[in-house]
């Protein structure tokens, strides 16, 4: 991971020729780092393999079940870790007695607060966070762990340890802690703190400014003031967090299912001083993050520090219900008041957002939901306030697209309630209020293609027509079309190495460190090093998320992984290609430079009938082995790198029982070039069917008056299942040309999921005249919604 | 003198046909099938995502019907037929119809969800060859994915169900370059 720490450092002297600055975005956070200068590579022009549907290359390991996951790992003599969790969600501990849970068949160890408190996770910028703690504050904060040799055993056992707990006065409500009346004080300057990455202090919105808004509101022919809310979004990964420990001596390997192995292992080397070479970790599979596996959990401190104490392997895998009193989307509710002139352009946007962020520093950056407001739209005189404000929940994190996701379920239905007021159609009203600067940093688009994604997605929806449809009075059945914009980063970065190898009977070797969460970078990464090589896809074997056999790359998130990893890879290949094609100059007799390598053959690029194969060449290597070393090059200066989007929707309403039916989506986005139409399209469907959720059926409830996660299981929390998803969605890349880096690619991981719930709310509000401001749309929302309109529908 | 500690038999043993052959195991009386299939026979296909039969993940067929195995008792498999995904394969290691649907179409994006996709899906078409959109999302509506979403999976149902019946049919390519088309 970057922190800001390691950007600052000087440039080593007589370096500064490779190396230079170049901006990297993530998850909304802009970092400086100092870079490798990579020689540029020709754009692809015409290409063979990238950008063809090819299959996932781990596709069968996956179908037969031979795809090892951080919980599949099992380990002679392993033992099975469990937490003891906070009972209350606010409370002293007086004592822990642990003997009975000692004495219990199977038990090896048990650690408590006082074992582990010189071990600290996270740094001063991210916040830290005790692995146990004597002062819960929340509902399933971690107390104590007992490790035993079966499963049940450690249930027992954790049932065993008897927690005497002094509750402790607590507070939910966001609006409620910010006040004078908050029963609890979290810290002496205040109960909030600014949201979003910047400079944050305690007792202090973070807060963003241009223009004049007083200026603004005068210009402006209209007014909107509008709140809307957010509940807060569980990942729900298929595969919940886990972590397995095993000590070879003084040598660790840590299987985890992260988004990111580097991440993982350099916070272990930290909180226990370890040599980062005697830290392994291992991801290669891992079934499902949306940003909640970025670095370590404290499960997996607390597994890596249980195998040190009994000498035996630890699993510790968190249950489902455990899982769900972890990391999360935060909660918002976002205050608007918006200036528009009768033509549609805005003149004044003031936003003021509180986000419920947990009782600790640690997770409250992702307070934060303006980063939308702040550039999507032109507006002269803006200013937006982000209060990330502290309550006894578990510590938030980044969950797919944080900010954006929340941000526009606000801005894009007060974007669509502009346009009926103005009778625009909501497509005319933000091409209106297009901009081609990035407000923030002042830097133009590097390219923005989302006019195209208008056009393109109207034009497959049949907006037009669909937008001046008329319902049947008389029918119970509603229908209705909305649509939504979005942004995003995705233009990904350095730090990223890949490692390409040719082995003497031409079969290659790709490493990379990059994860595969589920997105499918094994397989464009292979497609990627195929295409720049000359050769099939499965002459490729890759290697993935292994820090002792891959090398460094940043975590999958922030839709980076592709434009990060991928222009490593594809330097890689290129190094590994000159060097083989130096070698069969000699054979052909002719230079280097005169030969091109496609199709398994290395041939005279002007007379192509004097080849020699692939491996044929390969197979005179005096070294038998060849190595190409790639990496990420920087980004080109002074550019904001983004992918857009534009979602398109049709809902059928029974306005009876107030259920919506998502009938139809159609979405286009901007993300360069398509590596993979498969995974790009699948990326989009299971992006629109997670946004779904957070529309329509997503919910996590706390109990007011006991602080207890009440919708702590899938069935109770409602991700969709497949009688809730929508059934037909259309995707389509507008396919703008993105010249940024060597491949042509930004990133689709996290855009797909922006757009979606307000879309859906626009649609809804089209169907039916309610407006639903705050997620997620329910029945009963609408059936009070069409009370309050009169029975007007 | 320290007394020599009781030891006492404390593994259950049953014998079941597991994906087609004989199988005898020995583990503790209160595991559940997937415990048995995942930590005492090692075959780790079977995935966990809740055992408390809320996902689907782990569903595995038990004398040919889907039952999610973390509510079996693994002492319920005595004497009966249990398939699962390592045992999908048709004979010299060929894949079954619906595996090889689910990898080439992206059936499977983390994967995790998938075997239990695949069972429940596999008795789907044992009992209807030919069922239409409604009846898979019906029959897989007990399996829950996050990641890829259902539409990509019912493509390779349908697409596995057509290569079953003998029928050639192919699941349209991905049209995703609107501005050239």
């Amino acid at each position: 991971m970057i922190d800001d720490e390691k950007t600052q450092k000087p440039i080593p002297p007589g370096q500064d020729q490779e190396y230079e600055e170049s901006e990297v975005n993530i998850e909304g956070r802009r970092v400086t780092v100092r870079t490798r200068k990579v020689p540029p590579l020709p754009d692809w022009t015409k290409t063979e393999i990238v950008g063809q549907p090819v299959p996932r290359v781990d596709g069968v390991d996956k179908v037969t079940g031979r795809a090892k996951y951080t919980s599949d790992v099992q380990l002679p003599h392993m033992l099975y870790a469990i937490a003891v969790r906070s009972e209350l969600p606010h409370a002293r501990i007086k004592n822990i007695s642990i003997e009975k849970a000692l004495a219990h068949p199977g038990v090896h160890a048990v650690l408590l607060p006082k074992d582990v408190e010189r071990y600290i996770m996270g740094n001063p910028f991210a916040g830290t966070l005790p692995l146990l703690t004597l002062e819960p504050k929340y509902t399933g904060e971690e107390i104590a762990v007992v490790a035993a040799e079966t499963e049940l055993q450690a249930e027992d056992a954790a049932r065993l340890i008897q927690v005497d707990y002094e509750p402790l006065p607590f507070v939910l409500d966001p609006e409620v802690s910010m006040t004078d009346k908050s029963p609890v004080k979290f810290f002496p300057e205040g109960n909030f703190t600014g949201g979003g990455f910047g400079q944050r202090k305690i007792g202090q919105p973070s807060v963003h400014t241009r223009g004049d808004l007083d200026v603004g509101f005068k210009e402006a022919d209209h007014i909107f003031e509008e709140t809307f809310r957010t509940e807060p979004q569980q990942h729900a990964c298929m595969e919940v967090h886990g972590t397995t420990a095993s000590w070879d001596g003084d040598h660790l390997t840590v299987w985890e299912s992260t988004q990111g192995v580097f991440g993982v292992q350099e916070e272990i080397s930290r909180v226990f001083t370890l040599p980062m070479n005697d830290v392994r970790v291992i991801g290669t599979h891992m079934g499902g993050g949306f940003g909640s596996k970025g670095g370590a959990g404290k499960q997996t401190m607390l597994a890596v520090l249980m195998a040190r104490r009994t000498g035996r392997p630890v699993k510790m895998v968190l249950s489902r219900h455990e899982d769900f009193m972890g990391v999360y989307r935060p909660a918002s509710i976002q205050h608007y008041k918006v200036g528009v002139k009768n033509d549609g352009r805005l003149t004044a946007i003031e936003m003021k957002s509180v986000n419920a962020v947990g009782a600790y520093m640690s997770g409250s950056m992702w307070g934060n939901s303006s980063p939308m407001t702040q550039q999507m739209y032109a507006c002269a005189n803006v200013r937006t306030e982000d209060r990330a404000v502290f309550t006894n929940t578990p510590p938030p994190g980044a969950m797919r697209g944080p900010s954006n996701v929340q941000n526009a379920w606000g801005l894009e239905q007060l974007m669509d309630l502009i346009a009926h007021k103005l009778n625009m159609d909501p497509i005319e009203l933000r091409m209106r209020n297009d901009v081609k600067v990035d407000q923030v940093t002042h830097q133009p688009y590097h390219s923005k293609g989302l006019a195209e994604c208008f056009k393109l997605g109207a034009e497959k929806f049949h907006w037009d027509e669909k937008r001046l449809r008329r319902n049947d009075p008389a029918s119970t059945k509603k229908y209705g079309v909305g649509m939504a914009s979005q942004i995003w980063g995705g233009g990904g970065g350095p730090p990223a190495t890949a490692i390409v190898k040719i082995n003497q009977d031409g079969s290659i070797n790709l490493l990379t460190g990059a994860a595969d969460i589920g997105t499918g970078t094994r397989t464009v990464m292979s497609q990627i090093c195929a295409e720049e090589l000359g050769v099939a896809v499965d002459r490729i074997h890759v290697t993935n998320a292994d820090t002792e056999t891959t090398p460094y790359t940043l975590p999958s998130y922030g839709s980076i992984t592709l434009a990060s990893s991928g222009p490593a890879v594809r330097s890689a290949a290129n190094d590994a290609k000159r060097q083989l094609l130096d070698l069969a100059a000699g054979s052909l007799g002719v230079k280097p430079e005169e030969l091109s390598s496609k199709d398994g053959f290395i041939f005279v690029t002007a007379q192509p009938d004097k080849r020699m194969k692939f491996e044929a060449a390969a197979g005179a290597m005096p070294e038998r082995t060849l190595v190409g070393r790639g990496y990420r090059g920087p980004n080109p200066k002074g550019q904001s790198l983004n992918a857009f989007g534009a979602q398109f929707c049709e809902v059928e309403i029974d306005i009876h029982s107030g259920e919506v039916k998502v009938l139809k989506f159609v979405a286009a986005h901007d993300s360069g070039r398509v590596i993979n139409p498969h995974t790009f399209a699948s990326q989009v469907k299971g992006g629109i069917t997670m946004g779904t959720g957070y529309a329509l059926s997503e919910r996590r409830l706390i109990d007011k008056n006991t602080g207890v996660p009440v919708t702590a299981s899938l069935l109770e929390y409602r991700p969709p299942t497949s009688l809730d998803a929508p059934v037909d969605i259309e995707v389509y890349s507008v396919d703008v040309p993105y010249t940024a880096n060597n491949i042509g690619a930004k990133g689709v991981g996290e855009p797909p999921l922006i757009a979606t719930a307000p879309a859906i709310a626009n649609a809804v509000y089209h169907a039916t005249g309610v407006r639903v401001k705050s997620n997620p749309i329910t029945p009963e929302k609408i059936i009070d919604g069409l009370k309050s309109l009169g029975g007007r529908t | 003198m320290k007394q020599r500690r009781k030891i006492r038999k404390q593994k259950a043993h049953i014998a079941f046909v597991l994906n087609g052959e004989p199988c005898e195991v020995a583990f503790a009386p209160h595991k559940t099938l997937l415990e048995v299939l995942r930590e005492d026979l090692n075959l780790t296909g079977t995935k966990h995502g809740c055992e408390l039969g809320e996902c689907g993940t782990c569903a595995v067929l038990l004398d040919g019907k889907p039952v999610l195995s973390c509510l079996v008792l693994g002492l319920d498999a005595e004497g009966r037929e249990v398939t699962t995904v390592e045992g999908m394969q048709l004979p010299e290691g060929r894949l079954h119809p619906l595996q090889e649907t689910f990898a080439d179409l992206g059936a499977a994006q983390c994967g995790y969800c998938t075997p239990g996709f695949l069972l429940t899906a596999l008795e789907l078409l044992a009992k209807n060859p030919k069922p239409t959109r409604e009846e898979i999302a019906q029959a897989l509506s007990g399996n829950l994915c996050r990641c890829t979403g259902y539409i990509k999976i019912y493509e390779a149902v349908e697409l596995a169900a057509a290569h079953m019946r003998g029928e050639k049919a192919e699941v349209a390519e991905e049209v995703v370059y609107g501005l050239k088309s």
